[in-house]
């Protein structure tokens, strides 16, 4: 074991130390007198070497946080320069504008800066209104979209139009009768002809999934009629 | 949740032959034809007295040899004073005393622990010929009481029939008692359920496999219906299929080297044959329509599916070879669940009548369809025991769904699961 000098060292020491030390301090309860004599020595001189590595470590924090320091200053100083530069050119572009064109006056529109903060609230809208997608209802055994089915995927395909970076999953459900894996199955086409007819609208297919579950998810779990017309549905969630 | 006493030790040790008194293989094709009065009397203790080892004893027996549809039970309450005698032999049974009752055949025993093991010594007699149809002694530990008690019931159905019964096999089943649909296991008698899976999410449709003790079953653990499979004993667990869309309705061909199963990702559910590594071998259905739920032929040349090609969902039959297909069924609007028994003589399925799901029979070719269940209820799922004598299915009634086993005549009803959950899904193994 050598004592790497400082900058030269890596984590590899660190983990080389604390192996070496296990296994010393483990072997000790096997040796005898003399060797328990080397061990003491080992430990000794490897408790150096870790105080050594300690310091090299506390010292690297020290120089990584003073550099993170200086690079936050000279970005906030940076993105100043920036914004005082836009308004400049901007209001260079409207004096062009009023010297060139003046019978036909020019609609003028103020454009604000896009920050990280504004995207992350207009995200978080969109969200929220994909989450009011409506589901639809299917007839018993059927997967066609009925005309009240068509009209809200209609509307659905608004909402998801507008909000094209929200991924959403279709998800195709039956009713309690019948055989479980028919139901699968026919959850299945529910789900892909909704997926079908939203695409025929102008949604990108990438933009949705669909997953069946057939009567596995009821959302009525009663045993009428109504339970059961409630539960032939498609319905959109958020893609995780 | 693993089974650890599959030791050596085991059970069954063997010995004591029969006079190989076999009679006619007897049909069990309707109830009180050809019932033999049976009484079974309670073991006798060879050593030290422990009363709940012959109460077990009895009581499978009882229930294992009243399902199996062969015996009318003679009445406990007038047993004779043989009956608390130990006579494991011919020469030890007073016959008078039982054809005095009416018993045509008696069960005798006896057991004794020693060195902490348990043994059963076990009789069959026929009461009108004086003699001993099959006798055992079975060596195994104490806590193997039922299961020893099972075996000999097994034996007494193959002395009588020629075929083994069912009783130590188990069966697979999904329920919901955690919350969540997983995976348990128990056996014919519905004892010892245990928990096979953690997927905490959705778990349906299990099949064992012919040749390991193995399970593979859908599951929604990855967020979608995946197929899955479950080596019992190790724990172990893979996916097998996860393409996109359905991966359901896994079952394996009599071989064990092929699974039929239901893909969605053509955009349309259509069956595939596929290998236990999950490469895709075959396309089997190429239809526009919905194909499901496969079950083999025992000769593994036919597989019968469930497609509503013709509009409503019917069952039908596609030649694995020549991939022709032909329709099953034409009565009933809605066909679903077929099991082809292991004997290949028929088909078992559910149809919808009256709002209402029940199970029938069929030949293969279409021939002698026979309704079983009746009453209120759904019943689907069927599947059949190894030895193709009886039906395990799926009963949902009054909101609670349970696990029934019946004989292959629709007679003996009864009910295997424990109330209070949700269980359905059942899938028999074969010889355990």
């Amino acid at each position: 074991m050598t004592v790497t000098p400082p900058g030269q060292d890596d984590g590899k020491t660190a983990r080389k130390v604390v192996f070496n030390f296990f296994i010393l301090y483990n072997a000790r309860i096997f040796l005898k007198n003399e060797a328990k004599r080397v061990w003491i020595f080992s430990y000794r001189y490897m408790r150096k070497e870790w105080l050594i590595m300690q310091k090299i470590t506390l010292t690297r924090l020290f120089v990584l946080l003073a550099l993170v320091s200086l690079l936050s200053a000279g970005c906030a100083k940076k993105a100043a320069q920036d914004e005082s530069q836009m308004t400049e050119g901007t209001q260079a572009v409207e004096e062009t504008q009023m010297q060139d064109q003046q019978i036909s006056a020019v609609e003028e529109q103020q454009v604000s800066d896009v920050v990280a903060g504004d995207t992350a609230s207009g995200m978080q809208e969109a969200v929220l209104r994909v989450r009011d997608l409506s589901r639809i209802y299917f007839d018993f055994d059927q997967y066609v979209l009925t005309k009240t089915a068509q009209d809200t995927l209609y509307a659905n395909a608004q909402v998801l139009k507008a909000a094209p970076e929200v991924k959403i999953v279709v998800e195709g459900h039956c009713d309690e009768r019948g055989s479980d894996e028919y139901n699968l199955a026919l959850g299945e086409k529910r789900a892909v002809a909704t997926k079908n007819y939203l695409i025929s609208l102008g949604v990108p297919a990438e933009q949705m999934g669909t997953i069946s579950y057939g009567e596995e998810v009821p959302l009525d779990m009663g045993h009428s009629e109504e339970a059961w017309a409630k539960n032939r549905r498609a319905e959109f969630t958020l893609q995780r | 949740m693993i089974i650890f006493k599959r030791v050596l030790l085991l059970v069954l040790a063997l010995l004591i032959t029969v006079s190989s008194a076999l009679a006619v293989k007897i049909e069990i094709s309707a109830p009180g034809e050809q019932q033999i009065p049976l009484a079974i009397t309670s073991f006798v203790p060879m050593g030290q007295i422990q009363p709940e080892i012959a109460t077990e004893i009895n009581a499978v027996l009882d229930a294992d040899l009243s399902l199996s549809g062969l015996f009318s039970m003679v009445d406990r309450a007038s047993y004779l004073s043989d009956a608390e005698t130990l006579g494991l032999n011919s020469v030890q049974v007073d016959f008078t005393q039982w054809k005095l009752l009416g018993a045509e055949a008696v069960v005798k025993g006896g057991y004794r622990i020693e060195d902490g093991k348990l043994i059963i010594e076990a009789r069959l007699f026929d009461v009108i010929s004086r003699r001993m149809l099959t006798g055992r002694r079975y060596i195994g530990k104490p806590e193997e009481v039922r299961r020893i008690a099972h075996t000999f019931a097994d034996q007494v159905m193959h002395s009588l029939t020629g075929e083994k019964g069912p009783f130590s096999s188990r069966i697979a089943y999904v329920s919901n008692r955690t919350g969540k649909k997983e995976l348990y296991l128990m056996e014919v008698d519905g004892h010892a359920p245990i928990r096979l899976t953690n997927h905490r999410s959705i778990v349906l449709n299990p099949d064992f496999s012919p040749v390991g003790k193995e399970l593979i079953f859908t599951s929604y653990k990855n967020r979608n219906p995946d197929l899955h499979r479950k080596e019992i004993y190790t724990g172990r667990e893979a996916r097998v299929s996860h393409r996109t869309g359905l991966n359901i309705g896994g079952r394996f061909s009599p071989n064990g080297r092929e699974i039929a199963v239901t893909l969605s990702k053509d955009k349309n559910s259509e069956l595939y044959l596929i290998g236990t590594d999950g490469t895709i071998h075959r396309r089997l259905t190429n239809h526009w329509g919905i194909d499901v739920d496969p079950s083999w032929s025992p000769a593994a040349d036919k597989i019968a599916f469930v497609s509503d090609r013709r509009g409503n969902p019917h069952v039908y039959i596609v030649d694995v070879d020549s991939l022709e297909v032909n329709r099953l069924t034409f009565d009933g609007k809605y066909n679903a669940t077929p099991a082809w028994s292991p004997d290949g003589e028929r088909i078992a399925f559910s149809r919808l009548e009256d709002k209402r799901f029940d199970i029938y029979t069929i030949n293969p070719d279409g021939t002698d369809e026979r309704r079983l269940t009746f009453g209120p209820g759904n019943k689907e799922h069927p599947r059949w025991s190894p030895d193709s004598r009886f039906l395990v299915y799926s009963l949902d009634r009054d909101g609670e769904k349970s696990i029934y086993v019946m004989r292959a005549d629709g007679t003996g009803n009864r009910r295997i699961s424990a109330p209070g959950g949700d269980d359905s899904h059942p899938a028999w193994s074969g010889r355990w």
